[in-house]
């Protein structure tokens, strides 16, 4: 099968991020075939291409989206509520990487790892984190990210 | 990348867990990190970035050590 066009890259990582921000989940593939009027298996080869290039983690059962960086299909310890919208974020660093991909206001709700305290921390669209309580640690070195970006 | 109260409660997890330091952020400074490394991939504009100007994130929000280097060995 050929490589999807760039066109047609553009439009499904619009749809999916904007599907995202607006439902607090990704799309299936189903749903981006409908959308883009498409059939499903050239939604899965859009998919698919996009996780080869890095803009999407797929599930490798499934094949459908795990990550959109910085949102997570899955839950995790990091859930951000906007004022209409929840969403998991896959990491410490993405559970503010999430209102800054948005730009909105948002309160974050995780734990420490250490301890497992519930700890929120409110988020301001201009000013960022309220509170500097707290600190995200990063155990993996930058060019080790994307070996196993699950563990990272 | 994982989220702790305090200085106090990493350094415990990393003995409970025999695991290496790695890199500390602030919440400050993750946030300012966020902004720069995250735009909004809802606009038609994005592109991916390539390595080089990925790194080039980085250093611009203060990360330049060798813990922050993505070019492979």
């Amino acid at each position: 099968m050929d490589e999807p066009s760039d066109s047609a890259l553009d439009a499904s990582r619009i749809f999916i991020y904007s599907h995202i921000a607006d439902t607090g989940a990704p799309p299936t593939s189903d749903e981006i075939a409908t959308q883009l009027h498409i059939t499903r298996n050239a939604a899965i080869a859009l998919l698919r291409t996009l996780g080869a290039r890095r803009q999407l983690v797929l599930n490798r059962e499934s094949g459908e989206i795990w990550m959109a960086g910085p949102m997570s299909a899955v839950p995790t310890r990091f859930r951000v509520h906007g004022e209409q919208v929840s969403w998991w974020a896959n990491c410490a660093w993405d559970m503010l990487g999430i209102p800054a991909s948005l730009s909105i206001s948002a309160r974050v709700e995780t734990g420490c790892a250490c301890c497992s305290e519930r700890v929120t921390i409110d988020v301001d669209e201009e000013r960022g984190p309220l509170s500097d309580e707290g600190l995200v640690h990063i155990l993996v070195p930058a060019r080790r990210w994307y070996e196993d970006i699950g563990f990272t | 990348m994982l989220f702790f109260r305090s200085e106090e409660h990493l350094e415990r997890w990393l003995q409970q867990h025999g695991g290496d330091r790695g890199a500390v952020l602030t919440l400050a400074d993750t946030w300012t990190l966020s902004k720069a490394w995250y735009p909004d991939r809802r606009h038609a504009g994005w592109r991916p970035r390539s390595i080089e100007q990925s790194q080039a994130v980085l250093e611009s929000v203060g990360l330049r050590d060798e813990f922050w280097s993505l070019a492979p060995r």
